[in-house]
């Protein structure tokens, strides 16, 4: 009995755990941009700033490709605000690809 | 996928009415190409993209056809329509790419692939890592370069590269050479970290083009550029050492081409700090003013870069004040630099450009160590005329003329030791890059010395690049320096050891040989590289300081033959996980010289070291964790008087432990550390330590940390560029 009960202690928080886990997945949202920049300074400059911008999860910048990668809360934040908030910081952002486009807006 | 893939993107407002077609070139990730042509077939006129793969095109047809082209894509064409406002069109590549690497962070330190030269970066965020108060502080997360204290009194620090002193390193500051002469004992400290932009540390022979001192390699600093850097900046930190800076730096655009930036700081080291309680301070008492001022003019054929630079420095060591008449140490030093680096571009098909660099500086230094007493005042002046020229793809030239002048007025205990060198050179520099596989470099400069006569300097590199995760370099060259005992080692006479110069000591003459190979391989998508170096110094005449000959003495001599360092090192460097670098390295040095006649090892030189460097930084670079462990060897110390040794033989091997946390905000950061966590201190640094006026009373018996463990706190806060 004790084994059990113990099993499904264990099963329940695990559920729970997922659910929060697939919950805060759910309003995660992935963009690409394509940002000119020439340097390291640049991209130094990018991660500061927009990281902390509201809702911004994860990002990655490579100067290489001109492309900053973001992962984002969409409760919090949309691409238009991230373009507004490279724009703030004086870079032109593009959309270059949308991830996860099937969620939609509002 | 070899098919075009294009699609067009329809702008609701003016396109009807619009005159020109706009558009922009992608390759097939999206990614903006530059320098695609762009033709339009019906008018045969054409565009070229900009770096954000824009282009206009004029047209009133209604149909259009662009043939779109760039190397390494496939041609495209594209039907347009003049309605059509904002085009974007991708590029399929021509040739395939192998996959590539995962984006990884950049290392802080990283070597210079394309260069040459076995060429060391340390960028700003690698500063960062540690307290970095100075550049004696910058290369604690370094394998290549040690700090050493020079004496156990005085604070003064040198670097040692390849198991040589610091003396054998040039050092150059935006590269203009700087701190030669009575500026060097206490350089380092010269240099607040928070001023400079990065520092590249090149090992073995250097190019000819900066002069001939330069024996077992150069360090140049670059400092906050005007045109780029942060409008304005502060650093604050303390430590629990009664230490207080302050640094400020700020840049000023005057006009789109001319700007202005001045770069301060000040430092208060306040108090006596005695930890190993033997009546001594662990370090002098420091205060510091430096200010520094740029402009930089960035014109289309004609380039400036000016520095002014004031600094004044006081340091008090010695004996703690309470204690009944004490051996005070007392060095004031005052410096007045600038430099003006002109260059012009010739604009000509052979891309030919001329440099001007002109430079001086007016160095004071006043010391008093006990009852000795050492001013010295060094006037400099140095011009550099360089002329390049890109005779054919792979054969690029440089030629020119430098001029070197000093002036030292010194007394020694009141006895003046004055003295004068000028020297004019000529120099010549041959490069042959075959597509960047094969890079060959020969230089050669003939310099004559009013001092010591005409000397040639002959320095080559080879390097082979085969592959891209494999490249083999070599060098081999000539340096000589102009040996200044005193000015270079005034710390010396803290102590009662006697300083005993030969008389006509001769210019210093090395030969150094290296070889380097690196690799950069993929181990589970990341990126490991592993870089390997030998090197070789022989010295043809070494003026050598002698502790060992007399135990109260230190007899500085020319030695001509026998005098060698090699050195052996191997360093891999991965990053684990995102975010997390781990970088690991180790170094064998053999230092030898002639000492009454018997080849013996170099006292006080570490027979290895060992370094762990790791540092972690949150997804967001939000947060980092730095973390350093230092494996110093052990080596030989200078013969103690047989019939009453007052210290050992040799020391034992050594850990240092430094740690640092980071807390990073949109305009700044915090950051909280520890130096030397372990509380590693040597022994007894002071020899008769109670007895300044006794015969043994000496303080260059130094080879590991005087001071324990220090924690240290400071604030970094910018406002970004417009």
């Amino acid at each position: 009995m004790r084994t059990i009960s113990k099993k499904i202690i264990v099963m329940l928080l695990l559920i729970t755990a997922s659910s929060i886990v697939y919950s805060q997945k759910k309003h995660q949202k992935e963009v690409t941009f394509t940002v000119a920049m020439d340097c390291e300074s640049c991209k130094q400059k990018i991660e500061q700033h927009i990281a902390f911008e509201k809702g911004v999860k994860d990002m990655e910048v490579s100067v290489e490709k001109q492309q900053v990668y973001i992962n984002y809360d969409s409760r919090k934040t949309n691409e238009d605000k991230l373009i507004e908030a490279f724009r703030k910081i004086n870079y032109e952002a593009i959309i270059s690809n949308s991830k996860k486009t099937d969620e939609k807006e509002k | 996928m070899k098919q075009i893939i294009f699609y067009l993107l329809i702008s609701l407002s003016h396109g009807l009415y619009s005159q020109q077609i706009k558009g922009t070139i992608t390759d097939k990730n999206g990614l903006p190409l530059m320098g695609a042509s762009i033709l339009l077939n019906e008018t045969k006129t054409g565009a070229i993209s900009d770096e954000l793969g824009h282009f206009t095109l004029p047209t009133t047809l209604k149909k259009n056809t662009l043939i779109i082209s760039a190397v390494g894509y496939k041609t495209d064409t594209s039907l347009v329509s003049k309605t059509e406002n904002a085009v974007i069109i991708r590029l399929n590549e021509g040739v395939n790419l192998s996959d590539l690497v995962i984006t990884t962070s950049t290392p802080g330190t990283s070597y210079d692939r394309k260069s040459i030269a076995n060429l060391q970066i340390i960028t700003s965020g690698e500063l960062c890592k540690a307290a970095c108060c100075n550049l004696s502080e910058s290369f604690e997360t370094n394998a290549s370069v040690d700090v050493a204290y020079s004496d156990a009194t005085t604070g003064a620090k040198q670097i040692k590269l390849l198991g040589l002193a610091g003396t054998y390193v040039q050092m150059l500051s935006e590269n203009v050479p700087t701190l030669r002469g009575i500026g060097a004992p206490y350089g380092l400290g010269y240099t607040p970290g928070p001023w400079m932009e990065s520092i590249q540390i090149s090992k073995g022979a250097a190019s000819v083009i900066n002069g001939y001192e330069s024996i077992t390699g150069q360090i140049n600093v670059e400092y906050l550029k005007p045109s780029n850097s942060d409008r304005f900046g502060i650093n604050i930190f303390t430590s629990d050492a009664g230490r207080v800076e302050f640094n400020a730096n700020t840049a000023i655009p005057i006009t789109k081409k001319l700007s202005t930036g001045v770069l301060a700081h000040v430092e208060d080291e306040y108090i006596e700090l005695d930890m190993n309680n033997d009546g001594f301070m662990d370090q002098p008492k420091v205060q510091q003013q430096n200010i520094l001022n740029k402009w930089q003019y960035l014109g289309d054929k004609y380039m400036l870069n000016l520095m002014l630079r004031f600094l004044n420095e006081t340091r008090k060591g010695g004996q703690l004040n309470h204690i009944e008449n004490p051996y005070q140490i007392e060095i004031d030093s005052k410096r007045y630099e600038f430099y003006a680096k002109n260059g012009y571009s010739l604009n000509n098909k052979f891309e030919s450009s001329i440099g001007v660099i002109m430079s001086g500086s007016f160095h004071q230094n006043d010391s008093r160590f006990g009852l000795k007493t050492y001013t010295g005042e060094q006037t400099n002046g140095y011009i550099n005329l360089i002329y390049q020229t890109q005779l054919h793809k792979a054969h690029k030239l440089s030629t020119g003329a430098s001029w070197n002048y000093d002036k030292y007025t010194e007394f020694l205990n009141g006895s003046p030791l004055n003295s004068t060198e000028s020297t004019p050179g000529i120099f010549g520099e041959y490069t042959l890059n075959l597509k960047d596989k094969f890079i060959a470099l020969a230089g050669i400069r003939s310099d004559y010395s009013s001092v010591y006569g005409v000397f040639f300097t002959p320095r080559a590199h080879l390097k082979f690049v085969l592959s891209e995760q494999l490249n083999f370099r070599a060098s081999a060259g000539k340096g000589y320096r102009s040996p200044k005992i005193i000015a270079e080692n005034s710390f010396l006479l803290a102590g009662n050891r006697a300083l005993i110069v030969a008389n006509n000591l001769q210019q210093e003459e090395a030969w150094n040989y290296g070889f380097t190979t690196s690799t950069h391989i993929n181990v589970f998508k990341r990126e490991l590289s592993i870089q390997g170096e030998y090197f070789y110094t022989h010295f043809i005449n070494q003026a050598v300081s002698d502790l060992d000959t007399d135990p109260h003495a230190v007899l500085i001599t020319n030695v001509h033959q026998g005098a060698y360092a090699q050195s052996i090192q191997i360093e891999a460097s991965y990053e684990i996980a995102r975010g997390w670098t781990l970088t690991a390295a180790h170094r064998i040095t053999d230092s030898k010289a002639t000492i009454q006649g018997k080849l013996r090892e170099k006292p006080l030189t570490n027979r290895y070291k060992s370094l762990l460097t790791t540092s972690y930084q949150t997804k967001l670079k939000k947060w980092q964790v730095d973390f350093t462990a230092q494996f110093n060897g052990g080596g030989r110390l200078p013969d103690p008087d047989s019939n009453n040794p007052k210290w050992e033989s040799s020391f034992t091997p050594y850990t240092i432990l430094n740690a640092q946390l980071t807390k990073y905000f949109r305009n700044g950061s915090l950051y909280i550390g520890s130096e030397n966590l372990g509380n590693f201190t040597q022994k007894n640094p002071i020899i008769d330590v109670t007895n300044p006026t006794s015969n043994d009373f000496d303080a260059s018996i130094i080879w590991g940390p005087v001071h324990g463990r220090k924690i240290y706190a400071g604030l970094r806060w910018s406002l970004a560029k417009k």
